[in-house]
Parts: structure tokens; sequence; C-alpha cells
């Protein structure tokens, strides 16, 4: 990223050891049983109607995708889906930062609160989300106790995909909070000291230095916060079950009932192959992105 | 020499590691004995119980070992069923809850009970719960052995209908008596509402069982037990509109406080005294109870109905025993032996007093044992009562559909939205309709 080109001395042409390949086996083996093979299985049954059991029935070619596509399901769950991710991601990246250039900035108990904001993380989201549909009860919840008020949290149509969205953004924000946290350690201190002797305030010397000196690390934070939020489903399964109707009902957990409830898994299949290429295009977008944009 | 060296550890660790982890999921079966692999879909306190009576079972004689394995819920076991069963590597007997009951039968997979029964009639057919025989009674004969049956039972506060004047022995048995107590029973404070008439949720199972209190069908050709089901009924004969309007009145009055579609908050509510009366599974009688600790007296009724009179149909849930076709005669041989076991009139009686399920076969009342429980605790007598006083029809056989998981899905998202007037019940009833159908089409075409 230095962009400075360092010239090789030329190297002798060595014989290619078999040895790196040796080690690389184990993991290319478990990745060929848990991921290349139920890739390719997935692609296979894609194409086909399935009977109850999950066998192959009949070949139908495109036909499970081009179904999703013009199903009238699909517009509503894609919006559903890209207003969660959004909404989270800038969420939970935002706060992130935040309690980080926060934490960095506290001389005292810096230790103390390093552990307390990178705490979510360790925590499993079904726990989280257990505990927040306690929190979030209509009649019981402390929430509506506290704020004396009588919302639906998670059983109205209003504020049941806001609610899973801040609980989200809460889960995610550890992760946000850790690599920040870690990138500030790198960010040259003469740069603050010129800076400050410039006569820069707090605002102005985060906007104008930290942000861009971290900008690597925020598009890799980018990048994995939106493949987590497309993936967002324990919570969702847990809090609303894709309700109150369809309006929490995101894609990855349409394709979990198409295939568990429903029992269609050609369907589901096919989803997943578009929910893959979904991922793969924003993905190769936030990269193309990065060249331009990161110092 | 090194590096060779790491390779080679690295490869015997992983190599070792893999029999250790799979030696582990396996409890060790003693010398001698035969393994019978039974899966079911209890964790919790109700898990326990299944354990109970499989170690009962091992202890009770020396030649058969019964291996319980936990395969998730009701529905995650019924997903990993029709994935094991058809590629031959199943268990030897296990429990499947009802709405598996129609894909079972199709499949053809199991041996039917009745069959078994035959052969070595260890109980009269005639003792086992007539309803239950009913319910699972398809092409003439009984497919499956009850384990835990349950029906929807009404829950009330026994002590709040006292201090509000009510009679605590005699609740209501409509939704329209249920109205009339409103004013009795709500409680304002500083504006808002800390105690409701009702609390109820969402559950496809509650609104199978008012169709059958409607003496109503759910999918067509006789609810599917006299040719296969192609449509659902409910939309077409009116019995759907009448109980979801209804439905819908009861909470537009403030006289049901809707859940949404979580059973938990609904049963905690009711635990904690937010609401006077609530609808649950027989089963959670014991999880109720415990709750509840004593802080008010809790009662059961009937579950209400959504007609003008108390009609007395229910709908029958819980889950049963199958035992899979094989080959291999002494292992089903085995297995038949452990089912007559666990549901033999001590054993179920046992059980039945540990969970709140009843029990199929009905010389467990006559044990001296449930006597004195049902004596001593005469909220478990409702939910058999009930079950005696079902009236027997193809609306209370329930629907027999191989998608019912499905529909049920659907019927619950629908009426979220008709709760919250986002949709009307008219168009509602036709979304229902169209994706219930569609669902049904799809799956009689792929079943051949």
């Amino acid at each position: 990223m230095t962009g400075v080109a360092v010239a090789r001395p030329a190297q002798k042409r060595r014989r290619v050891s078999p040895l790196p390949y040796l080690y690389l086996l184990p993991s290319l083996l478990l990745f060929a049983l848990f991921v290349f093979y139920p890739f390719v299985k997935t692609l296979i049954t894609s194409l086909y109607t399935t009977d109850p059991a999950g066998r192959l029935v009949d070949f139908v070619g495109l036909s499970n995708y081009i179904g999703t596509f013009t199903s009238k399901d699909f517009a509503q769950v894609m919006s559903v889906t890209f207003e969660f991710a959004i909404k989270v991601v800038a969420g939970s990246i935002a706060l992130g930062v935040l309690a980080a250039i926060l934490a960095h900035e506290v001389t005292h108990l810096k230790g103390l609160f390093r552990t307390v904001y990178a705490l979510p993380m360790a925590v499993s989201s079904a726990c989280i989300t257990v505990i927040c549909v306690f929190i979030l009860n209509p009649t019981m919840g402390i929430l509506n106790y506290l704020l004396g008020t009588d919302i639906r949290w998670l059983k109205d149509v209003k504020t049941a995909l806001n609610s899973v969205a801040v609980v989200t953004i809460w889960m995610h924000l550890g992760l946000n909070y850790i690599f920040t946290i870690a990138a500030l350690q790198n960010v040259d201190a003469s740069l603050y000291e010129a800076a400050a002797i410039d006569g820069a305030g707090l605002l102005r010397k985060h906007w104008h230095i930290t942000l861009p000196c971290i900008s690597p690390t925020l598009f890799f934070l980018l990048i994995v916060n939106v493949i987590n939020s497309f993936q967002s489903y324990a919570q969702i399964n847990l809090m609303t079950r894709g309700g109150p109707g369809k309006c929490t009902r995101v894609f990855i957990y349409q394709i979990y009932l198409e295939a568990f409830v429903n029992g269609r898994f050609g369907n589901a299949c096919a989803q997943s192959v578009i929910m893959f290429l979904l991922l793969l295009i924003l993905t190769l977008a936030q990269f193309r992105l990065e060249k331009k944009v990161t110092y | 020499m090194k590096r060779i060296l790491a390779l080679l550890l690295t490869l015997a660790l992983l190599t070792a590691a893999l029999p250790a982890a799979l030696a582990e999921t396996q409890a060790a079966v003693p010398d001698g004995r035969r393994e019978v692999v039974f899966w079911h879909c209890f964790g919790g306190t109700i898990g326990e119980a299944v354990q109970a009576v499989v170690d009962g079972y091992n202890a009770s004689q020396s030649e058969v070992w019964v291996t319980a394995i936990y395969q998730g819920a009701y529905d995650d076991c019924l997903t990993k069923i029709k994935a094991a069963l058809p590629a031959g590597t199943g268990p030897d007997i296990f429990q499947m809850f009802e709405l598996g009951t129609t894909w079972l039968v199709g499949s053809g997979l199991c041996t039917p009970f009745q069959e078994l029964l035959d052969a070595d009639p260890y109980v009269d057919l005639d003792d086992i719960e007539p309803a239950l025989r009913n319910y699972y009674t398809y092409d003439g004969k009984m497919q499956c052995m009850p384990f835990n049956p349950s029906t929807p039972i009404m829950y009330y506060n026994k002590t709040a209908f006292a201090e509000a004047g009510l009679d605590p022995e005699n609740p209501p048995r409509t939704f329209d008596e249920i109205a009339a107590l409103k004013d009795k029973l709500t409680v304002v404070e500083n504006g808002r509402t800390t105690r409701y008439t009702m609390g109820l949720y969402i559950y496809g199972w509650f609104f199978e069982s008012f169709l059958a209190g409607l003496n109503a069908n759910y999918v067509n050709n006789d609810n599917g037990r006299t040719g296969v089901a192609t449509a659902i009924e409910y939309d077409q004969s009116g019995a759907g509109a009448q109980i979801i309007t209804k439905w819908k009145q009861l909470v537009d009055d403030g006289v049901i406080y809707d859940y949404g579609t979580n059973g938990t908050d609904s049963q905690t509510a009711f635990c904690a005294g937010q609401t006077c009366m609530t609808l649950a599974s027989t089963a959670s009688l014991t999880s109720i109870l415990k709750a509840v600790d004593g802080k008010f007296e809790v009662g059961t009724a009937y579950l209400p109905s959504m007609a003008d009179e108390p009609t007395g149909g229910v709908l029958i849930g819980g889950a049963n025993l199958w035992i899979p076709k094989t080959e291999d005669a002494r292992k089903q041989a085995d297995a038949w032996d452990f089912l007559k076991y666990a549901t033999s009139a001590e054993v179920s009686a046992a059980f039945s007093q540990a969970t709140g399920y009843f029990c199929a076969n009905t010389n467990a009342y006559r044990t001296e044992s449930m006597q004195a429980y049902l004596d001593a605790n005469p909220n478990f007598r409702t939910a058999i009562n009930q079950l005696h006083d079902c009236p027997i029809n193809y609306a209370t056989q329930g629907a027999s559909v191989g998608v019912m998981a499905e529909l049920r899905q659907i019927f619950q998202s629908w009426m979220e939205l008709v709760l919250q007037d986002a949709i009307s019940v008219e168009e509602a009833l036709e979304e229902m309709a169209n994706e219930s159908n569609a669902a049904i089409a799809n799956y009689n075409s792929t079943v051949k």
C-alpha cells in the first residue's frame, strides 16, 4: 500500500518443493468437505425440484431462479434486507469507531474501557437475542417500564425492523471497536503533534487525521459488516420470526423458511446462489471503491 | 527434518482426533446387549423425563440397551427424519410430532403401529384413548402410538377471578363470555393498562383448534381423510372469516392483548399476573405452576369456543412413537419392546405426572399413583376430560396434508397483519388461500 517498488535481487530458479502443498492439504481437505462439496451440491440442487426428503425429482433448469425473481415476495424481501443491512452497517461502524476513539482518548482506566466495549463480541448472538426479547417485552420489558411507554417493539409493523436492527448493531459493535482501536495504535503520533501545533481541535484532529489514517481498516470493516448483516439469522429467528407479517423477513430467513419449513430445497438452493452472487458483487464493488478512496 | 516431523504430527493429531470425536457422541453400550437407537425431540425438564423413561427401561431388563439421542425441537426432528429415513440412516425408533404424520404415512417407511400390536397385543386397542386412536388412524390402521399427547387448554388466574367477584370455579366457555369480563378483570393504573383480561399469541394450532370447535375442516376432501387434499377449505366455508373477525374484534376492544407470534411472552405475562387468562398446551402446566410459584391460584379450563355456544371440539397435538420398517426383525422386535415399556400404564402415568402430557394408554389412569396424583392436582384432569368430551369427526381429526408446517406459517404471518390493521380480513383470507393452495399443489406434484 506504500506504493514504493522494491527492486528484488535476481533469484535463482529453484525446484518447486511439494512441501507447501502438503501443508495446505489438511485445510484443503476440510474446505473441500465443508465448503466446495456443499457449494457444488447447492448449484446442482438449485436446478431441480425436490421432494420433501430433499431428493431431486425433476430437472427444471433455471426455473427456480426465475421463480424467485418473479415471486411477489421477492421485492419486499429484498427491500427489507437492504434496509436492514444499511441501518446495521452504518450504525455499528459509526458507533464502533466513536467508542474506539473515545476509549483511545481516555487516559485513566484504559484497560477497563477497552474490555467493556469489546464485550458484546464475547456473547453469542442467541444469548444477546434472548435477553433483548425480555428487555423489549411489551408488557413486562424493562425498556417500556423505564420509558413509561406502551410500545410493542417487536410486534408492531412500524418498530419491529428498527428494534432488531438496534440489537444487531450492538452485537456487531464489539468487532468494529476492536479493529478500530487496533488501527488507532498505528496512527503516527507525529501527525497529531503537527496538528496540535497548527491549533487543530479534537473534532478536526480526528476528522482530518484519524479517519484517513484508519481508512483501510474501515473498508475491511465495511466488507465484513455488509456480509455479516446480510447473514443475520439468529436474531431474526428468535425475535420476530420474520414478522409481523413479512416486515422483518430478510433474504437469509426466507431461504431458511423455504428449505426447512416448506421443504422446497431446490428453491432454497437457488436463493442461496442468488445470495452468494449478491454478496460477491457487493464485495467486488467495495474493493473497487477502496482503491479509489483509501489513502 | 523438523518440518516433516511437524507435518506428520499434524496428520497424526487429525486422524487421532476423528475417531475420538465420533466415539464421544455414542454412549457405551454394555457388553452383550443389543442396541436400539431412539431419537426424541425434548431438551430441558421434559427431556429429563424422557431420559428417565429410557433409564428405567435399560434397568428393567438385560438384553436390550436403548440409546436416547436428542435431535432438536419438533421441526428440526422432522427435517432430520425426512433426510435420514429414506437414506436408511435413521434410528430404530423415534418420536415425531403430529404435523409429520401425513408425510410419514405417505412415505411408507414405517411399520404401522396396529400391525405390530396385532402380533403382540400388550394393550387392548379399546383402552387407547378413542380421540387419539381416531386422530392417528389412516387407511383403517392406527399408524403410531402417542407418547406425549396434548391439547390446548385455557389457563386462568383464580385469585384474580375471586377478587373481581367472579366465580373462580366457573370459567368462561366462549370468547363472548370472556369479552363480557373485560370491565371486571382489566386493571388500569395512571392511564396504563397493567392487567389485561386475556393474553394470546398467534399460533396456528389455536386457529386449527378453533376451526375444529366450529366443526369446520381445514382442507378439502374431508380434511384430506377421504382423498388427497388439494386446497384449504376454511376460506370458503366462512369459518376462517368468523374466527379471524372475532379474534381481531377482541384485540381491538382491548379484551385480548396480542403477543404476536411469541408464545413465551404470552406465557410469562400470564405467570406474572399481567393477563388473567391465556391459552397454552396441556404440557405447559408443570412449567406454568413452577413459574407462578404460588403467587396466585392457577385454574385450567376447556379451550373457549369462537361459536355462540361451547362446542367441545379441540385439536390434538404432541408427538408419537414410530418404528421404521427394517429387514432386521430382531432390531424391530427390540424397538417394539421399548415402545411397549414406554407406553405401559405405569410408565406413562409417571411421565404424565412429570410433564402434564396426558396418557394414550387409558390403563394409566387406573394406576394408584395416577389416581392419587389427579386427586391432589385437579388441574391435570381438565385436559383428560376435554379430550373425552371431544366429538369425533373429520374436523377434530385434524388436517391430513403434507405441508401443514408451511400452512401454519402462512396463516400466522397474515394473521399478524390483520391484527395490526395492515390488511383486511377478506384480503388476508385471499392471500392465505393463494399461498396455501400453491404450497399444496407444489407438494402434490413432487410426491409421486
